[in-house]
């Protein structure tokens, strides 16, 4: 069974995107997974991938029927367990509502173990459209103060739809100030939101640049950050193998 | 002398609240100011070790936590209409 996942924010600018392009990436190592930017207008999901040189059609051609969905799918050129469904540049605010983005969100789930969902900035109809297709929900911040009031009213708002919140990621975080006293740590953000912490992701000057080269195969603090996020998304071993082992056991002697 | 980390929890919590209860500083200090009047109607208390602090949690219950050394209350003898 798929599982949609909307990342989420409220502030704008403290890595929804790259959190979304990086957990994708390694969750694809093992899973099927589709990245859905659902940031009309203000698409960058496929420049955080790399992809924006590829896109030919994109969301809002699949919804108006200019082009199928799987054609407007962009394989990852290293990892072919990896999709991306850019987001449209042109399509008017209004012309994709929660249900025509459903029915979208629902044909992918035919295809794709994960599914995860870029959820634009504010408290808007593309907050709403987005938080509203999912099942679980992901808020990002950061250890400033508007950030995390950004965070907690997302929040607030998260209960009143039907999405398990799996956690918090706090990025852009500076160990070295929090061990100093000066900054808050993401254990203080969590307190205050009262929300459990899925990840923290330190400011990374090295992935900065490497974004802006447009690669995505590195190795960075920020990037094994997102990785151990990932792990926490996927299933346990033991949940995968459903199969008990005495059941193992009567297969191998029936066969033997 | 408190620490920029400090600082910012103190302003974070202000606002988390005033965003909640959708209520300003000068609401909140309007209340707080209420509450001291009840306190020191009916109680006798170190006023220095008084603390108040209105919180509000996601699902928007409001808790009120006051910490209050009170030697003694004061009897009510009379209630006003």
């Amino acid at each position: 069974m798929s599982r949609v996942i909307v990342i989420t924010s409220g502030k704008g600018g403290v890595g929804k995107t790259t959190a979304t392009a990086y957990i994708g990436m390694a969750i694809a190592r093992t899973k099927r997974v589709v990245l859905v930017d659902a940031d009309i207008g203000l698409n960058n999901l496929d420049v955080a991938m790399g992809v924006e040189n590829n896109v030919v059609y994109d969301l809002g051609d699949v919804i108006d029927g200019r082009a199928r969905l799987s054609q407007a799918l962009i394989r990852d050129a290293l990892l072919p367990n990896l999709f991306v469904l850019a987001s449209s540049k042109v399509l008017p605010e209004g012309a994709v509502t929660s249900a025509i983005l459903k029915r979208v969100v629902d044909e992918l789930r035919k295809s794709f173990d994960y599914i995860l969902i870029d959820c634009p900035a504010g408290i808007e109809n593309g907050f709403h459209r987005a938080v509203s297709v999912a099942d679980e929900a992901i808020v990002v911040t950061t250890p400033h103060i508007s950030a995390v009031r950004d965070a907690d009213k997302v929040l607030t708002l998260l209960h009143s739809y039907d999405v398990k919140l799996l956690g918090l990621i706090v990025g852009r975080i500076k160990e070295e100030q929090i061990n100093k006293g000066r900054m808050m740590s993401p254990e203080d953000i969590s307190r205050l939101l009262r929300v459990g912490i899925l990840g923290a992701v330190e400011d990374d000057d090295k992935l900065t640049v490497v974004q802006m080269l447009g690669r995505m195969d590195v190795e960075t603090k920020a990037v094994r950050a997102y990785k151990r996020i990932a792990e926490k998304l996927l299933p346990k071993v033991e949940e995968e193998n459903v199969e008990p082992w005495y059941s193992r056991l009567w297969s191998r002697l029936k066969n033997a | 002398m408190t620490t920029s980390k400090e600082n910012a929890l103190f302003r974070l919590k202000k606002v988390l609240l005033e965003d909640k209860l959708a209520m300003d500083a000068t609401g909140y200090e309007m209340l707080r100011a209420d509450l001291i009047r009840v306190f020191n109607t009916y109680f006798e208390y170190d006023k220095k070790n008084l603390e108040i602090a209105l919180d509000v949690d996601n699902g928007g219950i409001l808790r009120l936590c006051v910490k209050l050394g009170a030697e003694r209350s004061l009897p009510i003898n009379s209630i006003k209409k």
